[in-house]
């Protein structure tokens, strides 16, 4: 919470969630009178700082793409608070939200099922600026072509349909739409995930290109730490529905403090066969606990190498262990 | 070449083509290679480059409007392409077993895991019932699935992603394969689990000797896991050389910008350089070399003439015309 409460006064902060949550019911019982929730997002505390990228990362069903969803109220909050430009947006009604979504936009993760296939190239950017009566006409046209330019599309590809394009190309085209209304923040769920790895470096290219241009905001969520690390300035790493542990990226990667991140980060292979036989790698287990029935001590009991009693009675609180560096952990690592 | 060199697994010259109405598309084009025993080889690639195509070729599953049109697939010095589909199912399953990328659609939902275990026993050994059932609990435990006993009743849908593809590769060591190929084993996990797939993976080839294939996209997976590298491109093999050498000394321009384009983790400053243009249509297929669109080096040459694969320094085999002088002898 100390977190928050500091950069209340911060003029940089351009979105902040406090005690976000979102559950959902599980039928069941007789006619389905649901008792149980499955807690997606069960308490995060966030912010994003004017023209930063923050990462959120974590394995699937760990509630990182229902934050997303969340913020942009594609999904009501169970309870909590959003606040965008100091507004608190969370109970504002579908009217006011649509000029709220002007500012905030989403790039999608499959560029395939997230472009109409009936529509052309034209008309798919040119939705946002229409709904929101942006631009028409000449204008209109004129903004597109730049837009297409802007994400590295030539402008003769403009009467085409999104299945004669590659999928790298049809990220690109989700980039434009996200573009039109010139937005201050994008929430990129999981951009790079469907593409080839060499069209990958393309994209996030692109996408830090463009914040550099347009002096955009991020919230770059994924699974891949990886293109998180490429990316982020500030990596928050999901487990469970909760933080457990936020930093600067370089922060994070030299002083990791959670078992869960540091067995996150040494899961992945690297791309050096030398390495092949390093000895400090934590490899997690798989016993995941149950999400409908979460203990009532430490979510991650059950997959750490670390794990002490205290662990399993007692919930760790989020605290800033190092400066800056917030980790919800009863015996966090310290190098 | 004396008996202990002899491969387990010669590929010469392999041609797969899909006759679809709008022409031939040649998915697998010339594809040579060799796996020895107890050799890991992992052929990597982007999406359409022939990867999964030469996999299933392997074991004779292309269907149509598919065919092997010419090459050789050595197998214990037998080629299997000339095999009747009662000989392969022999082979399949038994002799070379195949894991795939969606342990979920790989299973059959309405059977329970033991009975899919004991099933492929039952196909390839003499054994009855009861003990197929034995057999099945050992390979269960043996994976790592925690009680196996209870489990062996257990029906897919009721098992994680992770413990679902361990029970695949229950199936796929069942009969003590010489080969097995595993097609992107690990893509639909989340990485924690993926790095307990593949340390499995690496303690039961040790333990029985078994040849693996390892097909996939991802460079890093490869530089764990592989003694030798396979790097495909537009249906062809564009670079071959051993894990080490190739890491170090790549020499393909497509080979440089796939190791250039994965950010590095554990180097806190990184550039991710990309390689520019988008992975060619198999039906569509440039003239000449067919990386030459997108190479940044590449010669005039380079635009009508297909490059050979040339032997070349420290070992590797290179499809680029770059590395033409150093040509020892083709």
């Amino acid at each position: 919470m100390t977190m928050t409460n500091e950069t209340e006064t911060n003029h940089d902060c351009l979105l902040r969630i406090e005690g976000l949550k979102k559950y959902f019911p599980i039928p069941s019982g007789l006619f389905g009178k649901s008792k149980q929730f499955l807690k997606a997002v069960d308490g995060v505390d966030l912010f994003v700082k004017k023209g930063e990228t923050l990462g959120i990362v974590g394995e699937s069903g760990c509630g990182k793409s229902t934050t997303g969803n969340t913020i942009l109220r594609l999904l009501e909050p169970t309870e909590g608070k959003i606040v965008f430009e100091g507004k608190d947006i969370t109970r504002l009604s579908e009217r006011g939200m649509q000029k709220i979504r002007k500012d905030i936009q989403m790039v999608f993760q499959d560029p395939f099922s997230s472009l109409n296939p009936r529509m052309r190239v034209f008309d798919i950017i040119a939705e946002p600026l229409r709904t929101h009566k942006a631009a028409k006409g000449r204008v209109l046209e004129e903004k597109i072509f730049e837009l297409m330019e802007t994400v590295g599309l030539d402008r003769s590809f403009v009467r085409r349909y999104p299945h004669e394009f590659s999928g790298g190309q049809r990220q690109r085209i989700g980039i434009a739409r996200a573009l039109a209304l010139k937005p201050k923040l994008i929430i990129c769920d999981e951009p790079v995930s469907a593409l080839d790895v060499s069209i990958q470096a393309q994209i996030l290219n692109l996408l830090l290109e463009l914040q550099k241009k347009f002096n955009l905001t991020y919230i770059f969520i994924a699974h891949g730490i990886p293109a998180v690390k490429y990316i982020s300035d500030r990596i928050a790493v999901m487990y469970m529905g909760e933080v457990v542990e936020l930093a600067g990226k370089e922060e994070l990667f030299s002083h990791t403090m959670h078992p869960y991140t540091s067995g996150l980060i040494s899961a992945v292979p690297l791309p050096d066969p030398t390495l092949r036989e390093r000895n400090n790698r934590i490899l997690l287990e798989e016993d995941f606990p149950d999400q409908t029935n979460l203990p009532k001590g430490c979510r991650f009991y059950s997959r750490c190498p670390f794990r002490k009693d205290k662990c399993k009675e007692e919930k760790p609180l989020f605290r800033e262990v190092r400066k800056e560096h917030v980790v919800s952990c009863h015996y966090p690592i310290i190098q | 070449m004396s008996e202990a060199e002899t491969p387990l697994l010669e590929v010469r010259n392999l041609q797969t083509h899909f006759f679809t109405e709008l022409g031939v598309v040649p998915s697998v084009n010339g594809v040579s290679f060799s796996v020895k025993k107890g050799e890991t080889i992992g052929i990597v690639g982007e999406s359409g480059c022939g990867k999964s195509v030469t996999s299933l070729s392997l074991l004779q599953l292309i269907s149509d409007p598919g065919k092997i049109v010419g090459g050789e697939i050595l197998f214990n010095g037998e080629d299997l392409t000339r095999l009747s589909n009662k000989q392969m199912r022999k082979i399949r399953g038994n002799k070379i077993s195949m894991i795939f990328q969606e342990p979920l659609t790989s299973l059959n939902p309405v059977f329970t895991i033991g009975s899919q275990i004991s099933e492929a026993i039952r196909l390839h050994q003499n054994v009855n019932k009861e003990e197929a059932k034995e057999k099945a609990i050992v390979m269960l435990k043996k994976v790592g699935i925690p009680r196996a006993e209870k489990h062996y009743y257990s029906f897919p849908h009721l098992l994680s992603g992770g413990m679902r593809q361990r029970v695949m590769i229950a199936i796929a060591l069942s009969c003590n394969p010489q080969l097995l190929i595993a097609d992107e084993p690990t893509t639909a996990l989340d990485v924690t689990i993926q790095a307990q797939i593949l340390l499995l993976m690496k303690q039961l080839s040790t333990e029985y000797q078994t040849s693996i294939i390892i097909i996939t996209h991802d460079l890093g997976l490869v530089a764990e896991m592989a003694d030798r590298v396979v790097v495909m491109y537009a249906g062809q093999i564009v670079e071959q050389n051993n894990v080490y050498e190739l890491f170090k000394n790549p020499k393909h321009p497509y080979t440089k910008g796939l190791l250039n384009s994965i950010p590095k983790i554990h180097q806190l400053k990184d550039q991710l350089e990309s390689i520019e243009g988008n992975v060619p249509i198999p039906s569509q297929l440039p003239a000449g070399c067919k990386f030459h669109p997108r190479c940044a080096a590449a010669l005039e040459k380079c635009r009508f003439q297909d490059p050979p694969l040339f032997q070349a320094k420290q070992g590797a085999e290179v499809r680029c015309w770059l590395h033409q002088e150093e040509v020892i002898g083709v």
